[in-house]
C-alpha cells in the first residue's frame, strides 16, 4: 500500500501538467487583467483577487505554447512563490488526482538541466501522462530573469529596442 | 540568571531598546545644552537622572558593559566635576551618548559590543582631576545630627575642647575599611570620640572623607601630626569648636535624611559616595545641596516614573494591520456606493432608496472619521525628526571650525511615521551640506560683512495636501558657474547646452550623481552622492524638492511631500480602453484641446495654453499605441519649473484611493508607483509621473533625434 498523491490536473495545449494541491491556493476563472507597462510579454498584468492585487502570467506563453486560444475554459491558478500570490493562466483546469507514489517515475534526464528543471517527475494514470512540475521554481527570480535575457538575445523584440532607446537616452 | 522565559525577556529588550534610544536622544540634547552652560546644575541633574535610568534598565536586560560604563559616567556628573572640567565633561556625555548608541546597535544584533575604552579613558581623565585638584581644599561639612550635638555640646559644656576633625583619605588607599579602623583608633589614642562620620565600617567602601569630633586635652597641632597616616590620610583638617557646632542648619538636616535614607537603599556603596560628592558644596552653598539631594533620592526611588502613562507604545505593524483594513473598507464603501447607484436606476420608485442612502451617508461618515483616527495614529510630530539635528551641526560646525546656530520651527507639524523616517537621512545630508559647504568660514564670514556665526534653519508647515519641510542656511549659497564648469567637466552637459538652461535646470545639476563643487572630499561630505540620494528618496515618496539661492546669501531646499504614503486623492482617466490615476495633488489644472491646435516643435508636440507652451506626454505609448485622437483631453502637470500636458481620452472624476504596492518582481517597472481597487473590482494603476514624463518626453526626443 503506497501512499496517493493529490495534484491538481491542468491542461496546457494538448499535455496534461500537475501540481501538488497544497501548492495550489484556489482556481479561478479569468476575469478583467489590467495590463502593466513595461512587464515581460509573457506577463498579463495584474487582477483584483477578492481587495488583493496580484500579478498573472500566462503559462502557455511561458511554457512557450504558440497559438493561444481564449476560451471559457480557461482558468487562473492561484500559487504562492517566495510568500507572494501569483496566478497562472492555464488551459483548463478541474480535475483532482489521486496518483500513487509508485505510479511516479523520476523524471527523464533529458528535463534535468536546462530549462525544463521544473519538471519533478511524471506520473502515469492509465494510458494519460501527466507532468508533475514545481511552480514555485518556474517563478523563480533568477529563472525568470534567465527567460528574459533570452527573449532579448534569440529575438531582438521590442524588449530590446526598448533597452537600446534608454541606452541612448542616459 | 534570567527570571523570565525567553519570549518574555525578548519582550523586555524590544521596550528596552526602544526606551534607550528615546534616552540617548535626551542624553545628546543634555550634553549639548551643558556645553552652552557648563555649571548648570539642573542639566547635570537630568544627565544624571537619564545615565541612571540607563544604568538599571541595561544592567535589568543584563547588558552589563553598558551599565558598568553608564555607571562610570553617573559618578561624574557632580556640579564640581562639570565645574572644574571646563566644559569637557559636555564632551564626554556626548562621546558617551555615542558609545551607548553604538553598543545598543551591537546588542541589537547580538555582536559583542564595543569596549567603550574611549569614554572609559575621558571618564578616569575627568575623575583624577578633582582628586589633584582638591587635595588642598579638603572640605567638611561636620553635620552632627541631634543626638551627635548633643554630645558634643555636652562635652564642651563640661569645659573639654572639642576639635572637629576630617581626614582625606589617600586616593591611593586600597582598602577604606582597614584606613576607617586606623582612623578610628588614631582618634581613640587622641581623645574622647564623640562623633564620626560614617559611623561603620561597610559604608567605607569608596570614601574619600571621613569626619569625626573628639573631645581632648591635646592641641591642634599635636592632633594634626597624631592623625597623619602616611599613605592612608592624605590630609587632615583640625578645626576648634568653642561652643555648639554651627553647622545644623536645616538644609544640612535633609542632606543627613537623605544620606540616612540612602543607606537603606539596595546601593549603599554608591549612595554614600554620591551623597558625600555633594558634601563640598554643601559648605559654601547650602541650597543647591538641597536641590542637588533631592532628585538622587526621587531618581532612586522610581527611574520609570518621567513616562507618562497615557502614552501607548504600539508596533507600528499593528497600525498598518488596522490601517489596511480601513482601505479594505473604503474599498466596500465605494463597492456599495455602485450597487446601490444601480438600484437606484432599475427601481427608482423603489422607497428602500431613501433608507439605503441614508444608510451609505452614515457609513460613508463613520468611515471617513476611522480612516481619520487611523492615520492621526500614524502622525508623529517632526520634532522626532529634527531632534537629532542641533548634535549633528554641532559635531560637524566643531570638525570644520565653523560656527553654527541651528534655528528650528514647525516642529510640531505632523507627518505620517513612515514618510518621517524616510525623510531622516535626505535631511541629514542636506543639514550636513548646509554647514559644511554653505556656511562660510568665521574670518570669511565677518569680511563679507556677516557675524560671524552662521544660521542654519529648519522648517516645516502645511502646503495644501503636503507637508514643506525647508532647510535653510546664510551661506555663500550655490555658485552656479562653478555648477556649470564641473557639469561640463564630468559630461553631464555641453557648453552648447547652457543658454538654454532655465535657472532652475542649472541648480538641478546638483542632484546629478556623482556631481560635487567641493573641492575636498571629506568624511563629511564632497563625494556627490548624497544629493542623487535625496532626490532618490524624494521621488520613492511621491515628494517633490526645489532650490532658491542667491550667491553670498544663502540656499534653501524645499522638500515636499505627502501627508500620507497609504491614500490619496487621485484624478482617474481612460486611454483607450484603461483606466489609470494620477495624485491629484500633482494636477495644475485639465483643458480641452484638438488636433489643430497640437504643433510640433524639436519633434516634441506641444500645445499653447493661454500664455503658456504645454510639452505633450501621449499615454497611450504606455501601451504601445500612436494613434492621435482627434478631440482629447490635457491634463496638465507641474514638474519642477515645467508644464505638462498628459493627453487622455476621457476623464473619469477624482477618488480616494487606496494605495497597493506593486512591489511584485513579475510587473516592476517604474512607470507605475502603485495600483488601487475601484469600487467595481477593477484594478487601476496609478502613475509615477516624474518617471512617465522622463520616459515619454525623452525616448519621443531621441526617436525624432535617430529618424
Amino acid at each position: 500500500m503506497s501512499k496517493d498523491l493529490q495534484i491538481v490536473g491542468f491542461r496546457i495545449g494538448r499535455e496534461t501538467f500537475g501540481v501538488r494541491i497544497s501548492h495550489v491556493h484556489e482556481i479561478v476563472r479569468v476575469p478583467d487583467i489590467t495590463a502593466v507597462p513595461e512587464s515581460p510579454e509573457y506577463v498579463e498584468g495584474v487582477i483584483n483577487l477578492r481587495g488583493k492585487i496580484i500579478s498573472v502570467v500566462d503559462l502557455r506563453k511561458r511554457f512557450g505554447e504558440k497559438t493561444i486560444t481564449r476560451t471559457k475554459k480557461n482558468r487562473i491558478l492561484v500559487v504562492e512563490v517566495e510568500t507572494k500570490m501569483v496566478g497562472l493562466i492555464v488551459d483548463s483546469a478541474s480535475e483532482v488526482l489521486k496518483i500513487p507514489e509508485s505510479a511516479i517515475d523520476l523524471p527523464p534526464n533529458v528535463f534535468e538541466d536546462g530549462e525544463l528543471n521544473y519538471v519533478t517527475g511524471v506520473g502515469k494514470m492509465g494510458d494519460r501522462l501527466v507532468i508533475l512540475v514545481d511552480l514555485t521554481r518556474i517563478l523563480q527570480k533568477g529563472e525568470l530573469r534567465r527567460l528574459e535575457d533570452f527573449n532579448e538575445s534569440q529575438a531582438p523584440g521590442p524588449t530590446a529596442q526598448q533597452a537600446g532607446l534608454s541606452g541612448i537616452s542616459v | 540568571m534570567s527570571f523570565f522565559s525567553d519570549e518574555r525577556s525578548s519582550e523586555l529588550r524590544e521596550l528596552f531598546f526602544e526606551s534607550a534610544t528615546e534616552l540617548l536622544q535626551s542624553l545628546n540634547e543634555n550634553g549639548l545644552e551643558l556645553e552652552k552652560r557648563p555649571g548648570d546644575e539642573e542639566i547635570i541633574r537630568q544627565v544624571r537622572r537619564t545615565v541612571h535610568t540607563l544604568k538599571g534598565d541595561s544592567a535589568a536586560c543584563g547588558y552589563q558593559e553598558l551599565s558598568d560604563l553608564a555607571h562610570q559616567l553617573e559618578d561624574l556628573l557632580t556640579p564640581e566635576i562639570a565645574s572644574s572640567s571646563n566644559g569637557t565633561l559636555a564632551d564626554v556625555v556626548l562621546i558617551a551618548a555615542d558609545t551607548f548608541s553604538s553598543m545598543l546597535s551591537a546588542y541589537r544584533g547580538n555582536l559583542q559590543p564595543p569596549s567603550g575604552e574611549e569614554l572609559r579613558l575621558q571618564i578616569l581623565a575627568l575623575t583624577s582631576k578633582p582628586s589633584k585638584a582638591t587635595p588642598y581644599k579638603l572640605q567638611a561639612r561636620f553635620a552632627w545630627n541631634e543626638y551627635e550635638q548633643m554630645v558634643i555640646q555636652d562635652a564642651a559644656g563640661k569645659g573639654e575642647t572639642v576639635y572637629n576633625i576630617a581626614f582625606g583619605i589617600d586616593q591611593n588607599c586600597p582598602m577604606r575599611g582597614a584606613a576607617m579602623q586606623l582612623i578610628r583608633n588614631v582618634l581613640q589614642d587622641c581623645g574622647r570620640l564623640l562623633a564620626i562620620e560614617p559611623d561603620h565600617i561597610t559604608l567605607a567602601a569608596n570614601l574619600d572623607v571621613v569626619e569625626a569630633a573628639i573631645a581632648t586635652g591635646y592641641d591642634a597641632q599635636w592632633i594634626r601630626k597624631k592623625c597623619k597616616i602616611p599613605a592612608v590620610i592624605s590630609e587632615v583638617l583640625v578645626e576648634r569648636l568653642a561652643g555648639p557646632a554651627e553647622s545644623s542648619d536645616d538644609v544640612l538636616d535633609i542632606v543627613q535624611h537623605v544620606t540616612a535614607e540612602l543607606h537603606t537603599e539596595n546601593e549603599p556603596a554608591i549612595r554614600a559616595e554620591e551623597v558625600i560628592t555633594v558634601t563640598p558644596e554643601t559648605s559654601s552653598n547650602g541650597h543647591s545641596s538641597q536641590a542637588a539631594a533631592a532628585p538622587s533620592a526621587e531618581s532612586a526611588g522610581s527611574s520609570f516614573s518621567n513616562v507618562p502613562e497615557t502614552v501607548l507604545r504600539v508596533d507600528a505593524d499593528r497600525i498598518d494591520a488596522v490601517l489596511n483594513l480601513v482601505g479594505e473598507l473604503i474599498i466596500g464603501k465605494s463597492m456599495l456606493h455602485q450597487s446601490i447607484n444601480e438600484f437606484d436606476k432599475r427601481f427608482p420608485k423603489d422607497a428602500l432608496k431613501g433608507r439605503f442612502a441614508d444608510a451609505m451617508a452614515f457609513q460613508a461618515r463613520i468611515i471617513n472619521d476611522l480612516q481619520k483616527s487611523v492615520m492621526k495614529i500614524r502622525m508623529v510630530p517632526v520634532e522626532q525628526l529634527f531632534r537629532r539635528f542641533p548634535r549633528v551641526v554641532r559635531d560637524v560646525a566643531k570638525s570644520c571650525n565653523k560656527e553654527v546656530a541651528l534655528v528650528m520651527n514647525g516642529q510640531d507639524t505632523d507627518l505620517d511615521k513612515s514618510i518621517l523616517d524616510m525623510l531622516a537621512e535626505p535631511l541629514a545630508h542636506l543639514v550636513r551640506n548646509a554647514v559644511d559647504h554653505g556656511i562660510e568660514s568665521p574670518a570669511e564670514r565677518i569680511s563679507a560683512g556677516k557675524p560671524a556665526q552662521g544660521t542654519v534653519k529648519l522648517d516645516s508647515y502645511h502646503h495644501g495636501n503636503q507637508i514643506v519641510v525647508e532647510v535653510s542656511d546664510d551661506g555663500r549659497g550655490i555658485d552656479k558657474n562653478k555648477l556649470i564648469n564641473k557639469a561640463i567637466e564630468c559630461n553631464v552637459i555641453t557648453a552648447a547646452d547652457v543658454p538654454n538652461m532655465s535657472e532652475n535646470q542649472v541648480l538641478e545639476l546638483v542632484f546629478h550623481p556623482g556631481l560635487s563643487t567641493a573641492a575636498q572630499v571629506t568624511n563629511i561630505s564632497g563625494r556627490g552622492v548624497g544629493m542623487d540620494v535625496v532626490r532618490t528618496v524624494l521621488n520613492r515618496l511621491k515628494g517633490t524638492i526645489s532650490i532658491k539661492t542667491a550667491m553670498g546669501k544663502g540656499a534653501t531646499f524645499y522638500l515636499k511631500v505627502p501627508l500620507t504614503l497609504a491614500i490619496i486623492k487621485a484624478l482617474l482617466f481612460r486611454v483607450t480602453d484603461r483606466i489609470y490615476a494620477v495624485p491629484l495633488a500633482s494636477v495644475m489644472e485639465i483643458t480641452r484641446a484638438t488636433e489643430h491646435q497640437v504643433h510640433v516643435v524639436d519633434h516634441q508636440d506641444i500645445v499653447q495654453m493661454r500664455d503658456e507652451v504645454l510639452t505633450l506626454i501621449h499615454l497611450n505609448r504606455l501601451i504601445n499605441q500612436h494613434t492621435k485622437a482627434k478631440r482629447f483631453f490635457v491634463v496638465v502637470i507641474q514638474l519642477a519649473d515645467r508644464k505638462y500636458g498628459l493627453v487622455v481620452d476621457q476623464l473619469i472624476g477624482e477618488e480616494e484611493l487606496v494605495i497597493k504596492a506593486l512591489d511584485d518582481h513579475l510587473v516592476s517597472t517604474d512607470l507605475v508607483s502603485g495600483a488601487s481597487i475601484l469600487g467595481d473590482g477593477t484594478v487601476v494603476l496609478i502613475l509615477n509621473i516624474p518617471n512617465v514624463i522622463g520616459r515619454f518626453g525623452r525616448t519621443l526626443k531621441m526617436v525624432g533625434a535617430t529618424a
